[in-house]
């Protein structure tokens, strides 16, 4: 076994048991014997790396407490916004009312003899 | 109501649920309080300072408020709450200036091994926070790469990627070579 195949089962299996051949080049190799001292200790480190820090006795009242005050912000801008979403409402229902126009008003627009007489134009020509 | 007695309880802890989708703040704080000491642990994996942990704890509790009706209880609330903490340590790793964590790592490295500490602490320094984060929950929490896709809902094969970024590095510290 090559130093370069052990290092690449020692990275994902750093706690697990080594095959045989793997064993055997540890007890060989001292470069490849002190990588795994470095790697276990680095994987220790690493399952120490934490810091522990415990919430003190308010911390569930804080933080239930802005939660609250967020749910009444935000009761209270849906009643702050409600007169201005009727507004709209009303102001956008008055325009499409008004911009559109009665069947009467299409006929007379309609632009069917101006398109007839184009196309028997064309095709005449 | 006693909280000691109600840890352990899943009934309670349903009901609970239930009053604070209602929008009860007192249900919410006894919520909070069966879950606060694993939230804390969770997020001071990732961060030393406990200003940053009081605040990732925060964050993650006020997106369980907020979030709460998403939650379906086909699963234990822990795992739900667990993925609301891990994403919000993420979110906030990702937002982190470099110049924070240096000053964060000074502050309070642990005070293992030295020789080990060191090389940690420069590895997380040279890692992207994708790959740290990723790191810390198969080193840290030995959590597999599978548990990982599966709590934080990424696919395996992203997990797996970063995993290799991160090892890879940590494999060419070992070695001597610059990470």
């Amino acid at each position: 076994m090559r130093c370069d195949e052990l290092r690449d089962q020692l990275m994902v299996v750093d706690r697990g048991e080594l095959p045989a051949a793997a064993a055997a080049h540890l007890e060989e190799c001292e470069e490849c014997a002190e990588f795994r001292r470095r790697l276990e200790l680095a994987a220790e480190s690493l399952r120490r790396h934490r810091t522990d820090h415990l919430p003190d006795a308010y911390f569930a009242q804080r933080v239930s407490a802005v939660a609250a005050g967020e749910t009444d912000q935000l009761g209270w801008a849906a009643v702050r916004l409600l007169p201005v979403a009727l507004a709209l409402t009303l102001v956008l229902s008055a325009w499409a009312w008004l911009a559109t126009p009665s069947p009467s008003a299409l006929v007379e627009q309609s632009p069917t003899d101006d398109l007839l007489t184009w196309v028997l134009e064309e095709n005449g020509s | 109501m006693d909280v000691e007695s109600a840890i352990g309880s899943e009934s309670e802890e349903a009901r609970l649920i239930a009053a604070c989708r209602q929008g009860d703040p007192d249900a919410f704080a006894d919520l909070i309080r069966l879950h606060e000491r694993r939230v804390f642990r969770l997020a001071g994996r990732f961060f030393r300072q406990p200003d940053q942990i009081e605040e990732v704890a925060q964050e993650t509790f006020l997106t369980v408020w907020t979030k709460l009706h998403t939650y379906r209880a086909e699963a234990p609330f822990e795992h739900w709450l667990t993925r609301v903490c891990l994403n919000c340590c993420y979110a906030r790793l990702r937002k982190e200036r470099p110049a924070d964590e240096l000053a964060a790592e000074r502050l309070a490295a642990p005070t293992s091994d030295p020789d080990a500490r060191l090389e940690v602490e420069g590895l997380l320094r040279t890692l992207a926070p994708e790959d740290r984060f990723v790191l810390l929950l198969l080193y840290g929490e030995g959590w597999s790469v599978n548990e990982i896709a599966e709590r934080l809902g990424w696919s395996r094969p992203k997990v797996k990627v970063r995993a290799h970024r991160a090892r890879k590095k940590l494999r060419r510290l070992l070695e001597g070579a610059p990470a």
